[in-house]
């Protein structure tokens, strides 16, 4: 049984609408986005919105929820999206090394057939949901391996189904240009200028220690099983390279000096690094503020 | 068993108030927000919860729903509009709750988050995970739990409504606390107990202004509505030597008749607001007196026995809905059938006219 980390990182849109209100701030980019569920929150409340990330279920992701304006999935979209069509020849041993590892012979089965369905959208937006709306299925077969007798059993297809039409129901149009790309962090925040940059930067060594329910929907997507996330990470910023905290610091002021033409960067930090953290963003701004919720959610906020 | 209180009552006073209208706007019996307080708290105290934890969660679950009191839905609005308005209910509610002041750390927290899910579907900011605040997922439970006990359509026991949480698992609830819910219900049997715990005594005057200002918003004929209701009817109440403070606060508490899930904000029907505004003040003692003289504040003086503070109130309810320059007029020809005459007379001497 696959382990499923704790500590998952709050990432909350809310809030950052809270903060940018407060300084008046209209658009934001986040060059580390991963799972942009916060963009499409201020995508939602009229921030224009662009991201970054290197794994490129992620862009997907963004795809249907930050730049999509109104594409949905018709019912009949996603009955061919969830089912094995009939007279269509499928790879279906291509998640066969998952099977009995992971997930069973019928779940690696739809694994293979929904990777060969989505790739064959028409639409970007489509894709995106369809890739958040699966990646759910797997975190509740992933779960359910955790928990035998707590989630209830739903077939596969009936539980793909729920999750797109859950996905979908969050696209909206705010009336701005949103985007988002693959890319380090130079490139995102080099093509796109926004009021603020919001960093969530990545922790020393979390390539190392990525939630599988993350490396996997990658492999999932890139259709190989034996994929290595790791290795995506290792020629970044904070790659390989990061082996002390000077280092890592070092690696987070190039971000921030990237980041100079905003106003503003607001940084989430865990608390217990808030005197670090404010330290190296005062290298950078004249400006530095302390914002802090609740006792598990900081920010420090430079602005020119 | 009651927790001895610090300041005052939390279950009868302005909190209570608030709960109510929570309450009110998501459609729930008044005193739900009272009883998913109640729960919330015993269940924090379960999971090793301190007394602030206690605090915290109590108001939590009392305020809940006081965010519906910001959502403001055009009356053709459709499914998606409804939802993505709906999605902005909590944040409204942390952000009040925020507001008020000395709240004990986290409650505004559990409220934003309470609506989030397991997998990463609910709102606001469909957190996932351990993302999402222990208190504010269980939170979420003791909501869902008592929805289902209470639902009017097919009310439930307990332990059914424990298997609607179960159906759950691991999808909207946190696998964990589910558990740990259904331990705590078959061990407490007291479980849903009314709860008064120690919190921060709020300013009741500031709070209800507030409130009634916030509710007044919600509609363009009722923008700054109990500001004019307070400034009609505080002078004429002592003028005639009634306690003007009281004229103030049923002025104000007047606006709850505004309170309702589904109240198109076409929907104008002064009698049928009178008659909300009394149900939700006799919900919560404090305010029970003040009950029977606003269920009457739109009736007229010659159809129901007035109590002559509900008279005042009456009339200043009707000439709030009369442009200024008819006002003598309308109260000159209401005197004596649709408002108490000597009412009226004191109100046309205040304007400088004689009935």
């Amino acid at each position: 049984m696959i382990e499923l980390p704790a500590h998952t990182r709050r990432v909350s849109g809310t809030r950052l609408l809270d903060l940018c209100a407060e300084r008046g701030v209209t658009s934001l980019v986040d060059p580390f986005m991963g799972l942009p569920m916060h963009l499409n929150t201020l995508k939602r409340h009229g921030i224009a919105v662009h991201g970054g990330d290197l794994l490129e279920w992620f862009v997907r992701a963004g795809d249907g929820l930050v730049v999509n304006d109104f594409t949905i999935l018709r019912d009949s979209e996603v009955a061919e999206l969830v089912e094995v069509l009939p007279g269509r020849i499928y790879p279906t041993d291509r998640f066969r090394a998952w099977e009995g590892v992971f997930f069973s012979e019928e779940q690696c089965r739809y694994l293979g057939v929904w990777h060969a369905n989505v790739h064959g959208l028409r639409s970007d937006g489509q894709t995106g949901l369809a890739v958040v709306g699966l990646w759910h299925v797997l975190c509740h077969w992933l779960l359910k391996a955790r928990f035998p007798d707590d989630p209830v059993d739903v077939p596969p297809s009936e539980l793909a189904w729920h999750y797109i039409r859950e996905s979908e129901r969050w696209v909206v149009d705010n009336g701005r240009r949103n985007t988002v790309r693959r890319g380090d962090f130079a490139a995102t925040l080099g093509a796109v200028r926004a009021d603020a940059v919001y960093l969530a930067p990545p922790g020393r060594g979390s390539a190392k220690r990525i939630d599988p329910r993350i490396w996997m929907w990658e492999a999932w997507w890139q259709g190989d099983p034996y994929l290595n996330v790791e290795r995506l990470y290792r020629d970044t910023v904070f790659g390989s390279g990061i082996n002390d905290d000077a280092s890592y610091d070092r690696a987070l002021g190039a971000v921030l000096a990237a980041a100079d033409a905003a106003p503003y960067v607001i940084l989430q930090v865990a608390p217990r690094d808030a005197a670090r953290f404010e330290r190296i963003v005062a290298a950078h701004r004249p400006r530095v503020e302390i914002v802090a919720p609740n006792a598990d959610e900081l920010y420090v906020i430079g602005a020119r | 068993m009651r927790v001895p209180l610090d300041a005052a009552d939390p279950t009868d006073g302005v909190f209570a108030l608030l709960s109510a209208v929570g309450d009110g706007f998501a459609g729930h019996r008044l005193g739900f927000g009272l009883r998913r307080a109640a729960v919330a708290a015993r269940f924090a105290r379960h999971r090793g919860g301190d007394e602030g934890a206690l605090a915290a969660n109590w108001i939590a679950g009392a305020l809940a729903e006081i965010g519906n009191l910001d959502v403001l839905i055009p009356p053709d609005a459709g499914e998606r509009i409804r939802l993505l308005a709906y999605a902005d209910a909590p944040v409204h509610g942390a952000r009040f709750v925020a507001a008020l002041p000395g709240m004990p750390p986290g409650a505004a927290d559990m409220i934003r988050w309470h609506r989030e899910h397991e997998d990463g579907t609910g709102y606001p900011d469909r957190l996932r995970w351990d993302g999402i605040p222990a208190d504010a997922a269980a939170l979420g439970i003791v909501n869902a739990f008592l929805e289902a006990v209470e639902d009017p359509a097919e009310p439930r026991e307990p332990n059914e409504a424990l298997f609607t949480l179960f159906t759950g698992s691991g999808r909207r609830f946190r696998v964990e606390l589910v558990r740990a819910f259904h331990a705590f219900v078959m061990s407490e049997p007291g479980f849903d107990e009314p709860l008064g715990p120690a919190l921060p005594a709020l300013d009741e005057d500031a709070v209800l202004d507030l409130l009634a200002t916030r509710i007044d918003v919600r509609d363009g004929q009722t923008v700054g509505r109990s500001e004019r209701l307070v400034a009609t009817v505080v002078p004429l109440a002592e003028q005639l030597g009634l306690d003007g403070a009281r004229a103030a606060r049923l002025a104000r508490l007047f606006a709850l008749g505004r309170v309702a899930a589904d109240l198109a904000d076409h929907h104008f029907d002064p009698r049928a607001e009178a008659r909300r505004a009394g149900e939700i003040a006799a919900a919560v003692p404090r305010y029970a007196p003040e009950a029977p003289l606003l269920a009457v504040a739109a009736e007229r003086y010659e159809d129901a026995a007035h109590d002559r503070l509900a008279a005042v109130l009456a009339l200043g309810v009707a000439v709030d809905t009369v442009v200024s320059a008819e006002r003598a007029q309308r109260v000159t020809a209401g005197a004596g059938t649709q408002f108490d005459p000597d009412v009226a007379r004191a109100y046309l001497a205040s304007l400088g006219t004689t009935a």
